[in-house]
């Protein structure tokens, strides 16, 4: 039976040629869940807001985009060690990533007009953190200044899209999860216009992030 | 009492008036001429495209430098130049940058190609390819080339854009002046001569027909 039903969801079918085959920006957004986990301890999952851009080419029953995922949460109890401190505690945790997206549509309705699809993207992101009274202990680390965490990772997922002739039609609902691996860390000063590097380290882990987006969205043009 | 010279009379009197008073007036009735705002998409060539990158291009110069004179002159240099071109990273700019100065210069990009005749998919990677020119040969002058403004500065920028081009669509074909005016005024693209989707249209009213007469410069 799981054999049938992979071999359905692989199947093209007629009414996937008759879709546009052109170039698409897709907007999504939703909410996300998302832990972090630092180098000095680990985070509580928490729930924010996410978003996607894609823009790309779609060949039947393929496509092939770059894409952005935005993630942005209120992180607590997440630890970092920068600048020779441990840095603990809550704030705001905005991650960007971005990457080459592939993109499967099956065959399979699940009810009509709408199809599974399969997607999976190498992702290389930025992470900032901006602590909110944090606890720091040892070396040099200010408490007003920024932490960014620089990586590499990727995303798989799936989703439902509902098909029309017409581009402008295509909506589609996504479900994702992203893992970004992060070992830079730099601590970030200066004011709103001017951004001054203060320290920068690479370690084996600095933070991990894992989220799982659910999203809404289209075609926008 | 109807005699013969006061029917020939009525009868001269009524074929004279009758086919006035059925036509009405026999000359056409014209509205005031006016102003139709839209986007007259148009292929173009390579010449053009380059054309218009070439612009486009020491304007991302002068602006560079309004908008960041003191960063400009204290913090760029040629040996900056040298040491920055060809480099990539991610920038750890403030959301200002990054959500909000990015995406409004690409939207007037995405705006200034689409008053050219480029479709929307075509404005924004005409945008594309300006702020990639832009992110490697201008902004090196102070900072590395940066991956979210890469990304953000077309795609952010289009969406923007297109926002504003609906709004300001909706402004400019509307009858109240002051519409007018914030319309030209949050897409600027529009005042110039370049503009390709301005239609004059005359309406045509006669007895008979109804039309529409629409005058379109290229």
């Amino acid at each position: 039976m799981s054999f049938k039903i992979v071999l359905l969801l692989l199947l093209p079918t007629i009414s996937m040629a008759k879709t546009y085959d052109q170039f698409a920006l897709k907007i999504s957004g939703g909410a996300s869940i998302n832990l972090a986990k630092g180098n000095a301890s680990d985070e509580i999952p928490s729930a924010g807001f996410g978003a996607t851009t894609e823009v790309g080419y779609k060949y039947q029953n393929t496509e092939i985009n770059l894409v952005s995922f935005l993630n942005y949460t209120h992180a607590k109890r997440l630890g970092i060690i920068s600048n020779g401190s441990q840095v603990h505690g809550d704030g705001r945790f905005r991650s960007v990533s971005f990457g080459p997206l592939l993109r499967y549509y099956s065959a399979y309705e699940v009810i009509r007009k709408w199809n599974f699809s399969f997607h999976i993207s190498p992702l290389i992101g930025i992470q900032t953190m901006r602590y909110r009274y944090p606890t720091v202990t040892g070396g040099n680390y200010q408490g007003n200044h920024k932490i960014t965490t620089e990586g590499m990772g990727g995303a798989l997922g799936l989703g439902l899209e509902k098909y029309s002739n017409d581009k402008n039609k295509h909506t589609f609902i996504m479900l994702s999860y992203k893992f970004i691996r992060s070992a830079r860390v730099t601590e970030i000063g200066g004011t709103e216009t001017a951004v001054q590097r203060i320290h920068r380290h690479s370690y084996n882990t600095a933070v991990e992030e894992h989220s799982i987006y659910l999203g809404f969205g289209g075609v926008i043009f | 009492m109807l005699t013969s010279k006061r029917c020939t009379w009525i009868i001269l009197f009524t074929s004279l008036c009758l086919p006035l008073i059925c036509n009405g007036s026999e000359e056409e009735q014209s509205g005031p001429k006016q102003y139709r705002y839209t986007y007259i998409d148009r292929e173009h060539s390579l010449g053009e495209d380059i054309a218009h990158l070439g612009i486009l291009y020491p304007l991302g110069w002068i602006g560079y430098y309004i908008t960041q004179k003191s960063t400009f002159n204290n913090v760029g240099s040629w040996e900056t130049y040298k040491d920055n071109f060809g480099r990539l990273v991610f920038d750890k700019d403030e959301p200002l940058w990054n959500w909000l100065v990015h995406p409004m210069s690409g939207s007037q990009m995405y705006l200034y190609f689409r008053a050219n005749g480029y479709s929307r998919l075509a404005a924004l990677r005409m945008t594309a390819i300006e702020g990639a020119i832009f992110e490697f040969t201008t902004e090196i002058w102070t900072e590395k080339a940066s991956v979210q403004d890469l990304y953000q500065t077309p795609i952010f920028g289009s969406l923007l854009g297109l926002v504003v081009e609906t709004s300001s669509m909706a402004l400019l074909n509307s009858d109240n002046s002051a519409l007018k005016i914030i319309g030209h005024i949050i897409n600027p693209a529009t005042l110039f001569w370049f503009y390709e989707g301005k239609v004059l249209v005359t309406p045509n009213l006669s007895r008979d027909t109804a039309s529409m007469e629409a005058f379109i410069e290229f």
